[in-house]
């Protein structure tokens, strides 16, 4: 499990830095006595504000549910919530509240915002090194096929999201050889077998 | 379109880090999945440069090296074919691990580390010192532009807009 992130730390001992420590040039590290180089970047303040009942009439609409004085925007398509600027979580396909943007999330059902999800390139891979570790007891073939079928999977996937698929190929390619070579070697010892007097 | 500019590797996880449009993206591979995230341009705090041994690699590299070499002198002071037979194979564990170890003694390892609001993240350079240099230099160019771009006016938020241009055709201050 890793351990929550506060800011800025120092890069050998991993202890959070205060903002009043950061200088730009040759640093060291209060806790370790460590040095390194470090750029500082004052980075802008994002802030949003949302227009208020008081400011907006009552004529503007409802409020929101979970900031009384700020005026909804939108409602959750979850829930039905009203919500206001700052609670409004779009994200292209529907506008949820935070509570439910959390669980649509970690339910793994929201499509848009996917943070974690299988490698299939690199079980093809596996599967292609077992067949071939487990050859001498005739397992290439089983275990070629799960490696066509993964590569064609990550092939896929690397397609979808944009990145190369030269290794999904490779793997494909020796997946497929892994295979015929395994049939190859099954049949051998079959006609071996029949031809034996 | 995002561009690969490196990556970090530990006994356990691979980290792949791409400069993208509007931050940089991480993909850390752990077994068989990969988890994304990003640390944006507009939250970069801190971006730091050093140089490190790595404990746990010259911890790893030196205990192979050890358990495999000082055995193999052994059997090679010994003299007879056998043990000589015996001090070649174990020495073909033993001397990567103690080659791994002793390059990384002298070249160390460069990382880079890039501190944001939320989420950091780290490359790691064992031999391309240079490319490190560079690589830290446009990392660094990069954030301050876009930093840069970010001070200028933004333009109200769409809600807020739409509600205040309602307000006024309402009549409303």
């Amino acid at each position: 499990m890793p351990e929550p992130y506060h800011g800025p730390q120092c890069p050998h001992c991993d202890v959070t830095l205060s903002n009043s420590l950061l200088r730009t040039g040759t640093m060291t590290c209060p806790s370790c006595d460590s040095a390194f180089e470090a750029t500082v970047f004052h980075p802008p303040e994002h802030r949003v504000t949302a227009p208020t009942l008081v400011n907006a009439g009552p004529e503007a609409g409802s409020a929101c549910a979970n900031h009384a004085r700020n005026v909804a925007v939108a409602s959750c398509q979850r829930c039905g919530l009203f919500i206001c600027s700052l609670c409004e979580m779009n994200i292209g396909t529907g506008t949820y509240c935070p509570s439910c943007f959390d669980r649509v999330r970690s339910e793994g059902s929201l499509q848009a915002a996917p943070t974690r999800y299988r490698d299939y390139s690199t079980m093809g891979i596996t599967a292609v090194l077992a067949g071939f570790l487990l050859s001498f007891m005739f397992l290439s073939v089983p275990f070629g096929a799960v490696g066509i079928y993964y590569a064609i999977k990550g092939r896929r996937q690397r397609r979808e999201r944009g990145g190369s698929t030269v290794g999904p190929i490779v793997v494909l390619i020796v997946a497929i050889l892994e295979v015929l070579g395994g049939l190859a070697l099954i049949g051998f010892l079959i006609w071996s077998l029949v031809n034996t007097p | 379109m995002r561009q690969r500019i490196g990556k970090s590797t530990s006994l356990v996880t691979r980290e792949l880090i791409y400069q993208a449009d509007d931050g940089f993206d991480v993909e850390m591979r752990e077994h068989y999945e990969v988890v994304q995230r990003r640390v944006l341009y507009d939250d970069v705090q801190l971006v730091t440069y050093h140089r490190e041994f790595g404990s746990v690699y010259l911890g790893v590299t030196g205990s192979v090296a050890a358990v495999f070499c000082i055995p193999a002198i052994g059997f090679a002071m010994l003299g007879s074919d056998a043990a000589i037979g015996g001090a070649i194979a174990l020495a073909l564990f033993g001397v990567p691990a103690l080659l791994a170890f002793l390059i990384r003694l002298l070249w160390r390892v460069d990382v880079i580390t890039i501190f944001g609001r939320r989420s950091k993240a780290s490359l790691r350079f064992s031999f391309r010192k240079r490319k490190a240099r560079a690589t830290y230099g446009k990392i660094c160019a990069i954030v301050r532009q876009a930093q840069g771009r970010g001070r200028m006016p933004a333009p109200p938020i769409d809600g807020a807009d739409a509600i205040a241009s309602a307000a006024d055709d309402a009549g409303v201050s």
